[in-house]
């Protein structure tokens, strides 16, 4: 019998070597392959030049996302079996600019993460590596969901605000933003604030809601952004009906 | 050396997905229900004015296509309204008071709140119908 097999059509670019085209590979089929296995395949033993990225295989690194079959996924959480009879069409993830193959540029994505001071800011921070901040429970759950993030990127892809306006922070990073802001131990709220009221902060989003539908991590970067729009908007008022309690 | 490739999706991203589609729809809503306010504006407008012009602009309003634009701006409408609401819980922090709400919560007291407005304008609208 014939081993049963599967199309992948694989996006290519070199950029050295004219535009975009689509190359097609014929893969073993396993019931229990992933797309990024396919890939592989592909890279060990048909076609040696291909390029992507991909690390832990178990969906924590968040390095592998592509378009699969239009949509924005993690190849290593994608099945083969999803996808029969095919062909299976992997691209690079939408948004980014595409260094080459599959790999696109991540830098601008890393300084927006970097813009919003994605960790514990203290006012009193001291050099005691021993210091302690306690958290119940109940204080960990405000922001549990939202720490869950592991920078694959996909909301970005899926997001159309991104793909019109450059500077927008993005569903992944003021997500984060809101993490470190409901977060009991930090102090940086005001330092982030400036950065997520800015005209390409939360406000440039119009609850599109695609983000949310796609991430693997259930972290809903949508709502976490109308939260803050949410908290924003009553902090405005407040501050316009109190003006004597303004902080200086 | 050749620049990265540049691929956005661009101002034709509704086009790429029936959810997007369902998205771009969504907002194209608030036009039918700009309209609307228009309309009604209007119709204030005109009710300060003469009898006459007040009856022939109601008449156009109840010309068969206004009619049907009353309907689909209605339509929108509610579809904005109950997506809104469907919506609202992710957007409103997740405690209160250092208790969990639940979605099915926020989402019922929305309709329940919008039942009892819709409840009392309709007996509003028919008292003074009836006096
Ligand atoms: S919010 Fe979700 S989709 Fe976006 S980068 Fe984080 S894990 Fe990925
Ligand atoms: S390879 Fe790490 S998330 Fe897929």
């Amino acid at each position: 019998m014939s081993e049963t097999t599967i199309q992948l059509e694989v996006f290519r670019y070199r950029p050295d070597n004219g535009g975009p085209t689509f190359q097609s590979y014929e893969v073993p089929y396993h019931d229990d392959w992933v797309v990024l296995d396919a890939l592989n395949y592909v890279k060990n033993y048909i076609d040696g030049s291909l390029s992507f990225r991909w690390s832990c295989r178990m969906g924590v690194c968040g390095s592998c996302g592509m378009q699969v079959n239009g949509e924005p996924s993690l190849t290593c959480a994608e099945f083969l079996r999803d996808h029969m009879p095919g062909p299976i069409r992997v691209e690079p993830l939408v948004n980014f600019p595409v260094e080459r193959d599959l790999v696109v540029d991540i830098n601008g994505f890393m300084e927006k993460l970097d813009h919003v001071k994605p960790y514990l800011v203290r006012e009193d921070e001291s050099d005691d590596l021993s210091a302690e901040y306690m958290q119940t429970p109940t204080q960990l759950d405000r922001y549990k969901q939202f720490s869950m993030c592991i920078n694959c990127m996909l909301c970005y892809a899926a997001c159309p605000v991104i793909g019109r306006v450059d500077d927008f922070i993005g569903p992944a990073a003021l997500a984060l933003a809101q993490r470190y802001n409901l977060d009991s131990r930090d102090q940086g709220k005001q330092m982030r604030q400036d950065v997520i009221f800015q005209n390409e902060g939360i406000w440039e989003c119009t609850f599109v809601g695609e983000c949310s539908e796609v991430c693997p991590k259930h972290v809903d970067p949508a709502g976490a952004i109308q939260q803050a729009k949410l908290e924003g908007a009553f902090d405005y008022y407040k501050r316009l009906l109190t003006p004597w309690a303004r902080r200086s | 050396m050749n620049r990265p490739l540049d691929r956005r999706l661009g101002w034709t991203w509704w086009t790429r997905n029936g959810s997007y589609f369902r998205i771009f729809l969504r907002e194209a809503t608030s036009a039918f229900i700009l309209a609307e306010v228009v309309l009604f504006m209007l119709l204030i407008h005109k009710a300060g004015q003469d009898a006459e012009t007040y009856l022939a602009y109601r008449d156009f309003l109840w010309h068969p296509l206004m009619v049907v634009l009353h309907l689909v701006a209605l339509a929108f409408a509610l579809w904005h309204t109950v997506s809104f609401f469907l919506i609202a819980p992710n957007a409103l922090p997740n405690q209160v008071a250092g208790r969990r709400i639940p979605a099915a919560f926020i989402i019922g007291q929305q309709f329940a709140g919008l039942a009892a407005v819709t409840l009392l304008l309709f007996l509003w609208v028919a008292w003074v119908g009836a006096t």
